[in-house]
C-alpha cells in the first residue's frame, strides 16, 4: 500500500456494513451449494472473516459484493476438491448407465418431458421457486449436484470441473446428464407443470 | 465409441434411441460435438418432441442459474431465504471479535 489511508484508497470497503449489505446474498449462494443451513451460516461467517483479514488486498475494481462472493466461491470449491480427493468416485460404466431409470429398456423416455408453462425464466423472481429448486438439488447425489452447480452456476469449464472433482470428462458428462434429467423431472413435477396455471 | 469411423457412427446414431440422443444433447452443452454426433442429434431432435423438450429444459436450467448467480453477485435483488436473526447476530459478534 502506498501510504494512502485505507479508507481513502478503498472507500467501498466497510466491514461494518458487509453483513447488512451482502449477508443474505452470501447465505443464498452458500445454502444452494452446501445444502444445509448451519453449514451455510458457517460458510458466510468464514467468508466474512477471511475478507476482513484480506481487506487491504481488495482492489476496488470489482464491487464489494463480487469480491465477497468470489471468496465464498473459492472456499466452497476448495472444500469440494478436498472431499473429491479423499474419496474419488470414478465409475467406468457411468456413461452407459447415465440415463438409467429415465428410459425403458428400448431406450425410450419412460415419462415424456412436459411442456413448461408460462415463462420459465420468470421463476427466478420467485422465492418459492428457489425453495423447490433447493429441495430438488438436495434429492440429487451430492457429487452430481456439485458437478452440475460448478458447471451451471459458477460457469466453470468442463475440464476445470473435472480437475476439481478428480474425474474424467466422460464421467463428468454422464454426471451432468444425470443431474439434468433428475433436476428437470423434479422441477417439472413440483413447479413447471403443476402449480403454474398462467401458461 | 471414439475409435469407430465417423461415417458408420453417424449412420448408427441416425437410428439411435432417445436415451443415447438425450445424452448427446446434454453433452452438447458441455463440449463441442464432432460433426457426426451433432448432425445425428439435430436429425433426431427434428422429429422427437421429447428430446427437444429435454434440450430446452436443460437450457432453461442453465439460463436460470446463470442469471441467478449474476444477481447474487450484483446489485439487483435475488429471491431466496434470509439469514436468521440468530445467525446474523452470531456472525456480527464474530466480526467484531475476530
Amino acid at each position: 500500500m502506498s501510504g494512502t489511508p485505507d479508507a481513502h484508497a478503498n472507500p467501498a470497503v466497510d466491514p461494518a456494513t458487509w453483513l447488512d449489505d451482502h449477508g443474505d446474498a452470501l447465505f443464498r449462494y452458500a445454502l444452494l451449494r452446501l445444502r444445509d443451513r448451519e453449514k451455510a451460516e458457517d460458510a458466510v461467517q468464514e467468508c466474512l472473516l477471511a475478507a476482513l483479514a484480506a481487506r487491504e488486498r481488495f482492489e476496488g475494481q470489482s464491487s464489494e459484493r463480487t469480491w465477497l462472493i468470489g471468496i465464498l466461491k473459492r472456499k466452497i470449491v476448495d472444500a469440494i476438491r478436498r472431499s473429491s480427493r479423499e474419496s474419488p468416485v470414478e465409475d467406468p460404466e457411468a456413461a452407459q448407465s447415465a440415463g438409467e431409470g429415465f428410459f425403458d429398456n428400448r431406450g425410450f423416455w419412460r415419462a415424456l418431458p412436459a411442456r413448461w408453462k408460462g415463462d420459465p425464466g420468470q421463476s427466478i423472481e420467485d422465492r418459492e421457486f428457489w425453495d423447490i429448486f433447493r429441495r430438488c438439488i438436495e434429492k440429487l447425489p451430492v457429487r452430481l449436484a456439485d458437478a452440475f452447480l460448478l458447471r451451471e452456476m459458477d460457469q466453470m469449464k468442463s475440464d476445470e470441473v473435472c480437475q476439481v472433482l478428480s474425474i474424467t470428462p466422460t464421467n463428468l458428462w454422464a454426471q451432468l446428464h444425470r443431474a439434468r434429467l433428475g433436476l428437470r423431472r423434479c422441477l417439472e413435477t413440483h413447479w413447471f407443470a403443476g402449480r403454474r396455471k398462467d401458461g | 465409441m471414439a475409435d469407430k469411423r465417423p461415417t458408420f457412427e453417424f449412420l448408427r446414431l441416425l437410428f439411435a434411441p432417445c436415451d443415447e440422443i438425450a445424452h448427446l444433447t446434454s453433452q452438447s452443452l458441455d463440449r463441442s460435438l464432432p460433426w457426426h454426433e451433432r448432425i445425428a442429434m439435430k436429425v433426431h431432435l427434428a422429429y422427437c418432441k421429447a428430446c427437444r423438450r429435454y434440450r430446452r429444459h436443460a437450457l432453461v436450467l442453465r439460463e436460470i442459474l446463470t442469471r441467478y448467480a449474476a444477481r447474487l453477485e450484483g446489485r439487483e435483488p435475488a429471491a431466496g431465504p434470509a439469514l436468521s436473526p440468530a445467525a446474523r447476530e452470531r456472525i456480527r459478534r464474530a466480526l467484531i471479535n475476530p
